[in-house]
């Protein structure tokens, strides 16, 4: 018995260690994603700084991925608890648009983020980061890697890609968004050719790319980003992006304020800092992605990277309204 | 009111109270999704498609797994060896293991890299394609249903004794006589109880299918109602979706509960089997390929995990200790409420007129969408969750969805019981209190302490619930392990994976031993 009265005291001090008082105002209340408030996530580096700072108390309530946090937002409309939304895409944003629950403001800042990366001029949703999507390959396994976006049905891939689900993913769905805005009208053929050349289709990101490393297979959609990741933090440079000529697709992530919030000034001053140097300067090496104000300086890894020449985007109204038939089509080509 | 009246009146008011305090978050969702129009689903060609593909796999996935786990269970049954605390604690650790872990395991096995690939390779210069095909589905759904095969059916069968065989041998019966209508009905009760857990495990299964399937055509009914929910943000048609799910999952639950009790053949002695019947060569090279079959997936895994060990060293000390206390208190803590609740109800209802309806209620939370599951306790619990109270919602969730197995499990186990050892005990020992220190519990013990083991390593490996609840300091190690992944480390996560493992297996084994010191008779 002596193990389990053991393990009983020992989660009995964790309980201790998870209540936490949260009647002391004033208190910012942020919806975000999970890989957010990780220990490796930006929590821990920025928000005790903004703590202090604002002499507040940010309470971060973590709600799985961006279409998990509309989920909520939808289930909870006005009684929402949130005062910022953090980790909404460019792909939500028609969704987000028409919850009508964000309230506009221009932030400090402002300037310092590119104009092609700031989609909604009426500022209802301020990008943070951005990154673009690719096709990231071993390279000691892949001699040969695609030149083109088209290169990717070539024969020589055979079951050598691994894709994930656009219905649950963020970089599936930014992969067949991809393909639509560079062929268009062609894009179910295309699928129907890459369909021999993936392996398999896997529901997120996490599971694509724990296969990648494994070496199921030579090629993965991920970021153009994901390289940095392994220079920094395993020493190789074998995990490379392949650049097309033709353009990448974007996913820009976005904050907003929501216009029931009590604190609108403590909402505006978090927005504020969210685009300030200090809080911009962990992005690269916290979320793998860059940061929207350009005056950051990237670490050395992310300046060896190759950047893409052209960002590809939809736009969000059309998106929501040709979504449903896109997913669709994707199935019936992958059948 | 008449005293048989009183008591039958407090025995449905507790049933009651435990229906609302565990499930009535569950029943709001059904109250609100009960209310939809269903129609726009009925006719959409994706419903019907997910649905058969959905009820294919799991049908099939059920019978292979039966086919393959029984003559285990039936060896297991009558085996006393030394090892059997070992086996029976590392068949728990399926219940616990995380779906990549499967995968990942499956591919170092299997996979277009694995040493086996490379020999066929070798020999005929052409890969074999073992994984992303429809089989390959099957195979992971045995694969983790025939270890809960073997040891929720062992345990049953140890329980039930040869005496009436003996007496229809005795009174000049055939051999197939006796076993068609003595063994078989014997031995059918458990052998249900576990399909349905079964079943109710590959129909809800998503990431296997699509992944190891390989293509989007092998979606099922929850894929479905992910891309309503969190694409299309409609979630009224979710819940519709969720809603048929739980009505499909409850119609195959309904068949299978009649089929029992038009079949079942209650022994009068339960007896306990000591003689050990001989291991023929063909049976014992059915054993081997078996263990074969469930620990080289594991054996490959750690080795892998070692060799990528050097890069895991700096995020174990911060990382482990906490949510490890926090996913073993909730384990422990929801493994004895399930449990006890479990014990509680099937004890309460038995005899009642409507016994059967309630096993009906008591299937809804295996049969109901774990995204829904977790949306309707965060919708009810959400007040607490911000104040601090998160781990007391975890527990709760947690009992709420593993009390249906230890109450399958309890419940089976007293449907064996016969009659006249009812009688025979309130005969004896009119005092309730004296009758279940002395009768029923002894009597139960050991589906007892299965279904703790069962509801426990269950708990200790959720994760699509958990996740909704989980957040900031509160944490459990499938999450951990789940974040971990989604930020590159790999290496690190079938590290922890690999630990939390270790040191489940250690508590199965330590209650194994707790549990069979004292086994009553």
């Amino acid at each position: 018995m002596k193990v389990l009265k053991f393990l009983f005291i020992l989660a009995l001090f964790s309980i201790a260690g998870c209540t936490r008082r949260t009647s002391e105002p004033p208190m910012l209340t942020i919806y975000t994603y999970d890989s957010f408030s990780t220990e490796w996530g930006l929590e821990p580096v920025v928000i005790p700084p903004f703590e202090d700072i604002c002499k507040c108390e940010v309470q971060v309530v973590t709600v799985g991925d961006g279409g998990a946090i509309l989920n909520r937002l939808v289930i909870e409309g006005k009684e929402t608890r949130a005062d910022i939304i953090l980790g909404l895409d460019n792909n939500l944003a028609a969704r987000a648009f028409e919850l009508d629950i964000f309230e506009p403001y221009k932030p400090k800042y402002f300037e310092t983020v590119p104009e092609e990366i700031w989609f909604d001029p009426s500022n209802r949703l301020i990008p943070f980061d951005y990154g673009y999507f690719s096709v990231v390959y071993d390279s000691e396994k892949l001699r040969t890697p695609p030149k083109h976006f088209t290169d990717l049905t070539s024969a020589e891939y055979k079951r050598r890609l691994i894709v994930e689900d656009p219905r649950s993913s963020t970089p599936g769905l930014g992969f067949l968004l991809w393909s639509i805005k560079l062929l268009e009208n062609r894009h179910e053929d295309f699928w129907q050719k890459l369909k021999a050349n993936i392996l398999t289709v896997t529901p997120g990101w996490d599971s694509a790319y724990a296969m990648f490393k494994k070496g199921e297979a030579p090629m993965v959609i991920s970021y153009t980003t994901s390289p940095a990741y392994h220079i920094i933090n395993e020493n190789t440079d074998r995990y490379k992006a392949a650049i097309f000529p033709e353009g990448h697709y974007i996913q820009i992530e976005v904050a907003g304020i929501v216009k029931y919030t009590k604190n609108k000034n403590l909402a505006q001053s978090f927005i504020d800092y969210m685009l300030s140097p200090q809080f911009q300067k962990e992005i690269p090496t916290k979320n793998y992605m860059y940061p929207a104000n350009k005056d950051v300086e990237l670490p050395e890894a992310f300046k060896s990277l190759p950047k893409p020449k052209k960002m590809l985007i939809i736009k969000e109204d059309i998106l929501s309204k040709k979504l449903a038939k896109w997913i669709n089509g994707w199935r019936q080509a992958m059948q | 009111m008449a005293p048989g009246n009183a008591i039958t009146f407090v025995k449905r008011a507790s049933v009651l109270g435990i229906i609302i305090v565990l499930f009535h978050p569950i029943i709001l969702f059904v109250i609100r999704a009960g209310g939809l129009d269903l129609t726009d689903i009925l006719i959409s060609s994706a419903f019907w498609k997910a649905l058969w593909f959905t009820l294919y796999q799991a049908t099939l996935s059920l019978l292979l797994s039966l086919l393959i786990g029984l003559p285990g269970a039936l060896w297991l049954s009558q085996y006393r060896g030394k090892l059997k605390p070992y086996i029976h604690a590392f068949l728990t650790i399926f219940l616990m293991l995380p779906v990549i872990f499967v995968i990942l395991g499956f591919i170092s096995l299997f996979g277009e890299e694995s040493l086996i690939n490379k020999f066929i390779f070798l020999i005929s210069g052409e890969k074999l394609h073992i994984l992303y095909s429809f089989p390959a589905i099957l195979i992971a759904h045995i694969f983790y249903n025939v270890p809960l095969v073997i040891k929720i059916v062992s345990r049953a069968w140890e329980e039930t004794g040869k005496t009436e065989e003996q007496a229809a041998l005795l009174l000049g019966a055939s051999r197939l006589k006796i076993f068609t209508s003595i063994t078989l009905p014997k031995l059918l009760p458990p052998t249900i109880a576990v399909s349905l857990i079964v079943f109710a495990f590959c129909y809800m299964s998503f990431a296997i299918p699509l992944i190891l399937g390989g293509s989007p055509s092998f979606s099922t009914l929850e894929v479905l109602i992910y891309e309503k929910a969190r694409l299309e943000l409609n979630l009224k048609f979710a819940m519709g979706l969720a809603l048929l799910e739980l009505l499909v999952s409850l119609l195959f639950f309904w068949t299978c509960t009649r089929f029992i009790h038009k079949y079942t053949f209650i022994p009068s002695h339960p007896s306990k089997v000591v003689a050990r019947s001989k291991v023929s060569v063909s049976f014992k090279i059915y054993l081997f390929f078996i263990s074969l079959f469930l620990i080289l997936p594991f054996i490959t895994l750690i080795a892998e995990t070692i060799l990528g060990l050097s890069s895991t060293g700096s995020i174990l000390k911060t990382t482990l200790i906490h949510p490890l206390s926090v996913s073993l208190l909730v384990a422990l803590s929801s493994g004895i409420v399930a449990t006890s609740l479990g014990l509680l109800s099937s004890l309460l209802i038995r005899n009642l007129p409507e016994e059967r309806m309630y096993d009906l209620i008591f299937f809804i939370p295996m049969g109901i969408s774990s995204l829904f599951l977790g949306i309707c306790y965060l919708i009810s619990y959400q007040k607490f969750i911000l104040h601090g109270w998160g781990i007391m919602v975890l527990i709760v969730l947690h009992s709420a969805i593993n009390f249906p197995f230890a109450y399958r499990i309890i419940r089976g186990s007293i449907a064996k019981l016969s009659p006249q050892i009812w009688q025979a005990a309130e005969h004896f020992a009119p005092k309730s209190g004296i009758r279940l220190r002395y009768v029923t519990f002894p009597l139960l013990k050991t589906s007892v302490i299965n279904a703790f083991l069962i509801t426990m390593a269950l708990s200790l490996g959720e994760f699509n619930a958990t996740m909704m609840v989980a957040g900031g300091r509160l944490k459990t190690i499938p999450i951990i392990i789940y974040e971990l992944l989604g930020s590159y480390r790999l290496e690190s996560a079938l590290f922890i994976g690999l630990v939390y493992t270790l040191i489940a297996f250690f508590i199965f084994y330590f209650v194994e031993r707790r549990g069979s010191y004292v086994t009553p008779s």
